[in-house]
């Protein structure tokens, strides 16, 4: 090998630890500044939908908030979601008279992408991050111009899925709440179910979709499995109806055993 | 469904109705809206895992090769690749991948992910200091992926797993398969796979070359033919082994003309007979050698000190031969020279080095969770509890986690080895049917002979007499069907076993009355070579080693090789009494001294230089 491709192979090595050495402050400083943006942006969201129209003092609000952010931050979702619906379920009004559409729609928009949020903020963040550090060039690994430029895409993209996928969800069950009979008038729901049929309607109708609904997923499902799987629920099944016979059979075996 | 999804679902299914009764339509909505989202996912969580499963093409080269079945060395590094691919598709994102290594193979080269933080917080500048500790309470964690798994976080057409590995000892290497793990980008799902990719590898033990052995002994003037070997009885050679008077019969050449005229009466020149040699060794593979992690057991110390010895005697031009012995049988090999020979004895030992599955199955808690693991690892989908419940009974609501397990794994093991249900329900209310089970299960798995297979305590107590009757026998045979100048090479763990010593030093006598030349050869669990007893035992030499050794495995050392030393010196005096020479060997040095003690046999002499031994 010449001398002067040894001194231009050491020195491609050598280049990129330099350069990242030197970046290491300034990603983290990128690191820190995204990740307090995405933390005030979510704070003020939180404090918009659960606590800007409760009447408690300024102090007790903001550690309501950074209580509510912890959780975030730590991906407790089971422990937030119980929190919304808790705290939704204690302010809201029972009277459908009082119920405000837009409003509504606002908060479980708002909640549902805090939920989705929380449950993908850790990638959310790092995403963020690293497109951040890419835009300013001074990201770990040297990647090329086309590879971020996928992973931007790809986050654009995969965010507006959510988005649609979100808004889809929100509409859907208000078409499916609001067309409910013991929604809209209640009290002539009851009155003509029990005048007309003696049945609550529409019982025996969800009763057949629910029905047909289980057929449907158990044969889905029985068509997944392998055939390692089939054989083996098959098993299980024959030994759960047997098992009490089996079971002293068994015993009394192990017994007989024992004593010979 | 993932056990936090199973909760958030209920938590939506309770918000729905609570806000359906209370008339509390956001409740209502944003619940309803939970658990249309969370049955969207599932929806399209099925649909993609459904369609990819079918098309994935899997395919692994090992160095370079992607044969279904090798051979392999021990100790060498593998270069491995594993290619993935979907057919007409891409890969989805959150799926992650991992070749299943067998216990028998040490990944190396690991990589770890730099941490830019911490160099900041030990930075003198202030600024920098206060950025990176704050930074580091919003790092970014990488995650740290294993060498032989991928995980996918965006659409790609192929991905390709490469790893690093060396294997630990001769024996077999099963390379199963890959392990699928397929999530949802919220994590709400989970399924779990093992695609079959098989491929199984006969793995020779490792040798060293050790070309240098003779100069420990002095050099002849006359060098015999390639393979031929000088022995101190009459016969036809070129050594002058004695005069002797002349008597009738004796050719007229060898008529030692001036002595003759010296003594006044005729004197006969009397040569050593030169005949080729052969080796055999005798290799103890008894349960306590094959106890502990694949590269750690006796057995491995013996087969590569065997590999070695062939390999010198092989390269002497010599034949070679090996009984291979364990409690199931003696296996012979015949002995045989040049380059088939070798490979013939090292496949031998190769295969000898497999472990079996031992004899008794104690059931024990370790056992049933190591047994759980590997089958979650090869058998995921046999363990979903849609498919195999963790209850017999319905309502069991104090079922513990050990029940289940084990229920579930009567139902795999039932379904793997073709049981009928009355043996399945026998294991589960049995312990003892199951652990025969599961102790069959994880041998196949390649698990070494370890705590939750065997426990060394049963082991010393079964097997200990046995070996030496076994080795005995096999020496026995081994002289019954020698020729005229062989040499029988022990390599079998004796220490500690000098109170039962006396039918195998029976044995040794027999061998060397019919002079052919015995050689013993100890494993050391160490593999270092003990300290004599003068230094071992001398207080002075004790004390200098302690300073010397600075760590506690240092010390441990230390005092494992004076014990050593110890339990060694009974049997070392027992043998030296009947001139066999006796070596601990585990280390390539050690073996270059075995060698040499062989080719100071092959010699003829009884002593190296003509003092005694």
């Amino acid at each position: 090998m010449s001398e002067t491709s040894k001194r231009s192979e050491s020195g491609s090595s050598e280049q990129p630890t330099a350069v990242v050495s030197s970046m290491g402050p300034m990603r983290n400083t990128i690191v820190l500044g995204c990740s307090l943006m995405l933390m005030l942006g979510m704070g003020c969201a939180i404090d918009f939908v659960y606590v800007g129209s409760a009447p408690i003092p300024g102090i007790i609000r903001i550690a309501i908030v950074f209580l509510l952010l912890w959780l975030v931050n730590h991906s407790n979702i089971v422990l937030l979601f119980g929190l919304m619906v808790t705290s939704l379920i204690l302010r809201e009004p029972t009277r459908l008279e009082s119920f405000d559409l837009s409003v509504s729609v606002i908060t479980v928009l708002v909640s549902l992408g805090l939920l989705y949020w929380m449950v993908r903020y850790q990638s959310i963040r790092k995403t963020v991050c690293e497109v951040a550090c890419d835009l300013c060039n001074v990201n770990r690994q040297s990647q090329s111009n086309r590879e971020s430029t996928n992973k931007i895409k790809f986050a654009i993209q995969n965010g507006i899925e959510v988005g649609l996928k979100l808004i889809c969800v929100v509409l859907l069950a208000i078409a499916i709440l609001f067309n409910q009979p013991w929604t809209t008038n209640t009290n002539a729901w009851l009155q003509w179910s029990l005048t007309n049929k003696q049945v609550l309607w529409p019982g025996p109708l969800l009763i057949v979709i629910v029905i047909g609904l289980i057929v449907v997923v158990n044969e889905f499902g029985w068509r997944r499995k392998t055939a390692g799987q089939k054989k083996l629920t098959l098993r299980c099944n024959a030994v759960r109806i047997l098992y009490p016979d089996m079971q002293r059979i068994v015993r009394h075996r192990i017994k007989r055993r024992g004593v010979t | 469904m993932t056990s936090w999804s199973r909760q958030l679902a209920l938590i939506g299914l309770i918000g729905l109705i609570v806000g359906v009764t209370l008339g509390q339509m956001s409740v209502a909505i944003l619940c309803l809206a939970w658990l249309l989202w969370m049955l969207w996912e599932w929806v399209q969580f099925s649909i993609c895992s459904e369609r990819e499963l079918g098309r994935f093409q899997l395919e692994r080269w090992i160095n370079g090769r992607s044969d279904a079945t090798g051979v392999l060395w021990a100790g060498r590094t593998l270069d491995i690749r594993v290619r993935i691919c979907c057919k007409s598709n891409r890969v989805f994102p959150d799926r992650i991948f991992r070749d299943v290594v067998p216990e028998n193979l040490e990944i190396i080269s690991s990589t770890i992910p730099s941490s830019s933080t911490d160099s900041a917080i030990n930075s003198s500048s202030w600024l920098r200091k206060q950025i990176g500790r704050w930074a580091s309470v919003f790092k970014i964690v990488d995650e740290i992926c294993p060498n032989n798994q991928i995980a996918i976080r965006t659409p790609q057409h192929e991905v390709e797993i490469n790893y690093t590995a060396r294997v630990r000892a001769a024996g077999e290497v099963v390379f199963p398969g890959i392990r699928m793990e397929f999530h949802d980008p919220r994590k709400f799902f989970r399924l779990d796979r093992f695609v079959s990719l098989r491929q199984t590898f006969r793995v020779l033990p490792s040798f060293t070359e050790s070309a240098d052995a003779s100069p420990l002994l002095k050099r002849r003037n006359a060098i015999p033919r390639h393979g031929i070997h000088r022995q101190q009885r009459p016969g036809i050679g070129f050594e002058l082994l004695e005069l002797r008077e002349y008597v009738d019969g004796d050719p007229p050449k060898t008529i030692a003309w001036k002595a003759s005229a010296r003594r006044d009466k005729l004197m006969t020149r009397q040569y050593e007979s030169e005949v080729p040699i052969r080796v055999q060794l005798i290799i103890d593979g008894t349960a306590s050698t094959r106890m502990g992690g694949f590269g750690r057991r006796l057995i491995d110390q013996m087969t590569h000190v065997g590999a070695s010895i062939a390999h010198s005697v092989i390269s002497a031009g010599d034949a070679i031969g090996c009984y291979l012995i364990d409690e199931a049988a003696t296996k012979r090999t015949i002995a045989a020279s040049g380059t088939i020979g070798f490979y013939s004895q090292l496949r031998a030992m190769g295969a000898f080095s497999v472990n079996r599955s031992p004899g008794t199955a104690r059931f024990s808690l370790r056992m049933l969770e190591t047994a759980y693991a590997v089958c979650s690892e090869r058998y995921p989908e046999l363990l979903d509890p849609q498919v195999n419940p963790f209850s017999l009974v319905p309502f069991a609501l104090f079922s513990t986690q050990r029940g289940r397990q084990r229920i579930q794994l009567a139902a795999v093991m039932a379904e793997l080895y073709n049981l009928s249900i009355t043996t399945q329900v026998e294991m589960v209310l049995d312990e003892n049917e199951l652990a025969k089970y599961l102790l069959k299960f994880l041998c196949e798995s390649g698990m070494p002979w370890m705590a939750p297979i065997v426990s060394i305590s049963d082991v010393a107590i079964q097997y200990s007499p046995v070996r030496v009757r076994l080795l005995t026998q096999a020496l026995t045979a081994a002289i019954s069907h020698a020729h005229d100048n062989e040499v029988f090479v022990l390599v079998a763990d004796l220490l500690g076993d000098t109170a039962s010593m006396d039918e195998l030093l029976s044995a040794i006598r027999i061998a060397k009355s019919k002079h052919h030349r015995v050689a013993v050869i100890c494993p050391s669990p160490t593999l270092h070579r003990p300290k004599s007893r003068s230094s071992s035992v001398s207080a002075n030499t004790v004390s200098a080693n302690t300073v010397s050794a600075k760590t506690v495995a240092e010390l441990r050392l230390l005092a494992e090789g004076i014990r050593l030393g110890e339990l060694a010196l009974p049997l070392k005096r027992s043998l030296t009494k009947l001139g066999v020479p006796m070596s601990i060997a585990g280390e390539p040095k050690a073996t270059g001294l075995v060698l040499s003690e062989i080719a100071m046999a092959k010699s003829g002499r009884l002593t190296a230089q003509g003092s005694g031994r």
